[in-house]
């Protein structure tokens, strides 16, 4: 059987081919660590948010109606998952810049030191659900309504929260001298 | 033009969600300013900055930690019928069943916490307070929930948009008021206050909730958000001078997809 899509796989799964479900994980383990990662700012909160995701989107994949796209749904776990270790280890806003990424070409590499850095760490300093819908904008590249329909909330509120967000970014970076 | 519009339509521009009589507002707007302005220089570079910040690679041994993961996981059992295709289906709250037990210890946390707490006190009655907590909520609301206050003393309107919630209190007499807003499945987070009674206001944030202390007469906006986004959230109000009260707010369901 063709398996190109994630409906097909979630289907396999159901009827207990748990070999479906590991195709989805090697799909979407990445986006999600990633994601993960950039809310929570701690590579082991982020593998927790995405392991934790995977095994709630497992056991509740009954649950999935198959009308909607899969990776919205497995998306809005890992978010949750994340937000709530952010709201758990509210204290803990250390950012691991040991984290694994992809390698930058070297012309990139001083303004990826200078500006990139200031600029991560200012995002950690945002309200958690600020800093959620700048990640999920600019670093997932999703539209206005998917983020809407990612974090449940009207596409007008994420307009309204992602103005706020880049704002008090901007601000932060402009009070440290680290915009032009 | 002031910044926050000028703000507004630099990032409108940058996401290409801008209209043309925005466009025109802004290109008129910078006609006039020969020099670009510098807060278009600012977003022109956080856009550029935060568009290539560079997707983190899992640690290789996250696959098999799933993987044990999943091996330890219930199996999904056959799927169920979706008779009406609406997508709050997906992320539809926890059925009060399953959340009224979580709504009553986090009640009883609150109370006691309440009634640790070193802030607590002044002229608010506690049995007021503890009195409420024991209340399983009778109807979760959406949107906009309004207290009127006994005693003509005023109001308590509460106004959600997603994660967020704008208290508006207005006190018409002199009383004093306590108004906790809490979340049920994780903190809220204190956003702003403007009150017109400034010095006899007081905000405190303390194991994931927010209070605010205030004195009629007067009005005092609270703004909070949820760290979940679709949390149930909890709005008490509490004096010793009229009965406590106390709201549960849903999360906002969305409109059947067409």
């Amino acid at each position: 059987m063709a398996r190109d899509n994630d409906a097909m796989l979630v289907e396999a799964c159901l009827r207990g081919d748990r070999n479906a479900f590991d195709e989805l994980v090697d799909r979407y383990e990445g986006p999600l660590f990633s994601v993960a990662y950039r809310i929570t700012g701690s590579v082991e909160d982020a593998m927790d948010a995405t392991q934790n995701a995977f095994v709630n989107a497992y056991e509740k994949l009954h649950t999935f109606d198959p009308s909607y796209r899969f990776f919205s749904w497995i998306y809005r776990i890992a978010v949750n998952q994340s937000l709530n270790l952010v709201g758990r280890r509210r204290d803990q806003t250390t950012f691991d810049e040991d984290a694994p990424a992809v390698e930058p070409n070297p012309s990139e590499v001083f303004e990826t030191t200078e500006i990139r850095g200031h600029l991560k760490r200012a995002l950690l300093e945002l309200q958690p659900h600020y800093r959620t819908v700048i990640v999920l904008k600019h670093l997932e590249g999703f539209s206005y309504r998917e983020i809407g329909e990612l974090l449940e909330i009207p596409e007008k509120t994420v307009k309204s929260r992602l103005f706020t967000a880049r704002q008090r970014l901007r601000v932060i970076l402009t009070e440290r001298g680290l915009t032009p | 033009m002031n910044t926050d519009r000028l703000e507004a339509l630099l990032w409108a521009r940058v996401d290409g969600t801008i209209d043309p009589e925005e466009l025109a507002e802004l290109e008129a707007h910078l006609a006039k300013h020969p020099e670009p302005p510098e807060i278009e220089r600012q977003i022109t570079t956080i856009a550029e900055e935060l568009d290539s910040l560079e997707k983190v690679q899992p640690p290789s041994e996250l696959r098999a930690r799933i993987g044990n993961a999943l091996a330890d996981a219930t199996p999904p059992t056959g799927r169920i019928d979706h008779p009406t295709t609406t997508q709050h289906q997906h992320f539809a709250p926890a059925s009060p069943a399953r959340w009224l037990p979580l709504a009553a210890s986090l009640l009883i946390g609150v109370a006691i916490g309440y009634l640790m707490h070193p802030n607590t006190g002044g002229s608010i009655d506690q049995s007021a307070v503890t009195g409420t907590m024991v209340t399983p909520p009778s109807q979760l609301e959406t949107g906009r929930v309004e207290i009127q206050l006994e005693a003509d003393a005023g109001s308590v309107t509460a106004s959600r948009a997603g994660a967020d919630v704008v208290v508006d209190v207005v006190l018409t007499a002199a009383i004093d008021l306590a108004v906790t807003v809490a979340g049920a499945g994780g903190p809220v987070h204190f956003e702003g206050l403007s009150s017109t009674n400034a010095s006899a206001s007081e905000v405190t944030t303390d194991q994931g909730w927010v209070v605010v202390r205030t004195s009629g007469p007067g009005t005092v906006t609270l703004s909070v958000s949820a760290a979940v986004a679709d949390d149930t959230l909890r709005l008490q109000v509490s004096s010793d001078d009229i009965p406590a009260e106390e709201r549960w707010i849903g999360p906002l369901r969305r409109e059947p997809k067409p």
